[in-house]
């Protein structure tokens, strides 16, 4: 089965069959599908969004034949995304995605359900975006000569946009790293808080704690299965970061990634910033973006990156965050800074 | 349905995955459990998994209400969040305990019933002999 096909597995049968019936060429280049209660089938593709006529061709326009998602239909999806069992997928649901057994994920839009401050869930989903997840099979191969050294691997971030292909490169360096095809056999241990990097099970002979919040897996991590190095899913909060800077300056490398397009909306970040310039990370990769996942645009330091933006070993002193000249100083309460 | 209730709360497995899990504990006897969890973990809907489920095992001994009343708790069945399917069990266990609870009383006034029956027979059948 295709990636295009587990990502329509989830799909209610009306509108699965005419997706079924478009072109391999366009099949092949779809990242996204999105579902929109009484609104046409959207596809994303590097090159840009197409809608699906009724007949199973790509257009441009909704000219009276487009492939239309009705809402019983969305709520058909969302309960086959999540098994026919709702309460399973709950955790992530408070997070606005549910991962399908299968390892596609989908971000999903409608009415949040909010206790003492905090989504819990949702209800009356309006919309449902499948990602259509992609292997990029030796995608990490020409970055594992500049993060492994004698004896340790390097701390990294690897940012990118959606689907810039973040979570294959780390899938990809899991796999590489724990099988030793880089050359020597790493420990390694992946915290896979949203299920997404493991679910369909190609990360060769890595310890994985699964849905577990990322601070708390890494602390596991480290002091349970003494791993080289521990590879985790996107770095954001401040909260987490935090507590995940706790766990990993003990002498563990860490490769996770990050939501940002250039050193400079990286800096812009106080949680990735402060990441940074605590130490635990050396190195910063950046990929190209959507459209071509995966491709890797270029690796920096850590080092330079905070010279780069006026980090003077105390403040950062640039427009990198609220723009007040001390950041290090004023930050907004909840920040690492 | 206490097992249940347990099992959605703290184990967080699907539902196909809870009934056989069931059927493991104690419940093999109910038979349509088997059939709806294997239906529902080949991807059926809850639906058809458990209307051929209790299509399937005719020879329970339920009676229509019964089956309609497992029918309409085994469709809802996962459809919402953990709060949402202890209400959905504890609203059940309740329809069920008087379901069963009426099942006694009839059990007890049909036994009566035939118990006089039979007496009466009996009596009938002395009589025209005599």
């Amino acid at each position: 089965m295709d990636e295009f096909e587990q990502a329509t597995a989830y799909i209610p049968a009306e509108i699965k069959q005419v997706l079924t019936k478009l072109p391999d060429s366009l099949k092949s280049r779809v990242q996204e599908i999105r579902l929109r209660a009484d609104a046409p089938v959207i596809l994303s593709t590097p090159q840009g969004e197409w809608m699906v006529s009724q007949d199973g061709r790509q257009i441009n326009y909704d000219t009276g034949n487009a492939l239309i998602c009705k809402k019983p239909e969305i709520e058909e999806c969302f309960l086959m995304l999540c098994e026919y069992s709702v309460h399973t997928h709950q955790n992530e649901l408070g997070s606005g995605f549910i991962t399908a057994r299968n390892g596609c994920r989908a971000g999903i839009a409608g009415a949040a359900v909010v206790e003492n401050g905090r989504v819990i869930s949702y209800r009356n989903i309006t919309s449902i975006v499948l990602r259509v997840a992609r292997r990029h099979d030796g995608c990490a191969s020409e970055l594992l000569s500049a993060l492994a050294k004698d004896s340790y691997i390097k701390s990294t971030i690897i940012c990118g946009e959606p689907s810039s292909g973040k979570s294959s490169l780390l899938r990809d360096l899991a796999l590489q790293l724990s099988t030793g095809r880089s050359g020597r056999k790493w420990r390694t241990a992946v915290v896979d808080e949203r299920g997404e990097l493991s679910r369909n099970k190609t990360l060769g002979y890595c310890d994985v704690i699964c849905n577990s919040p990322k601070a708390i897996g890494i602390q596991q991590a480290v002091r349970c299965l003494a791993p080289d190095v521990v590879i985790f899913d996107e770095l954001g909060s401040a909260e987490e970061t935090n507590a995940v800077l706790e766990g990993l300056n003990s002498g563990v490398s860490a490769i996770t990634s990050a939501h940002c397009r250039d050193a400079e909306s990286l800096m812009r970040r106080p949680p990735l910033a402060a990441a940074l310039k605590s130490g635990a990370f050396e190195l910063v990769i950046f990929l190209e973006g959507r459209s071509s996942p995966g491709k890797i645009s270029r690796v920096m330091k850590a080092r330079d990156i905070l010279a780069e933006n006026c980090w003077d070993g105390t403040n950062f002193s640039c427009r990198c965050f609220c723009g007040c000249g001390s950041i290090g100083i004023t930050q907004p309460e909840g920040y690492l800074i | 349905m206490t097992y249940l209730e347990t099992r959605i709360r703290y184990s967080g497995a699907p539902i196909y995955e809870i009934l056989h899990q069931c059927i493991k504990a104690d419940f093999g006897k109910l038979k349509f459990l088997k059939v709806s969890a294997d239906l529902l973990a080949k991807g059926q809907k809850p639906e058809i998994a458990w209307k051929s489920a209790i299509k399937s095992c005719d020879d329970n001994g339920f009676t229509a209400q019964d089956r309609e009343l497992i029918f309409s708790f085994g469709k809802d069945l996962g459809s919402s969040d953990i709060e949402g399917q202890i209400n959905h069990c504890k609203t059940y266990r309740q329809l069920f305990q008087d379901r069963l609870k009426n099942a006694r009383l009839e059990a007890q006034s049909k036994g009566r019933l035939y118990i006089t029956l039979g007496i009466a027979g009996g009596m009938g059948a002395v009589l025209l002999m005599l």
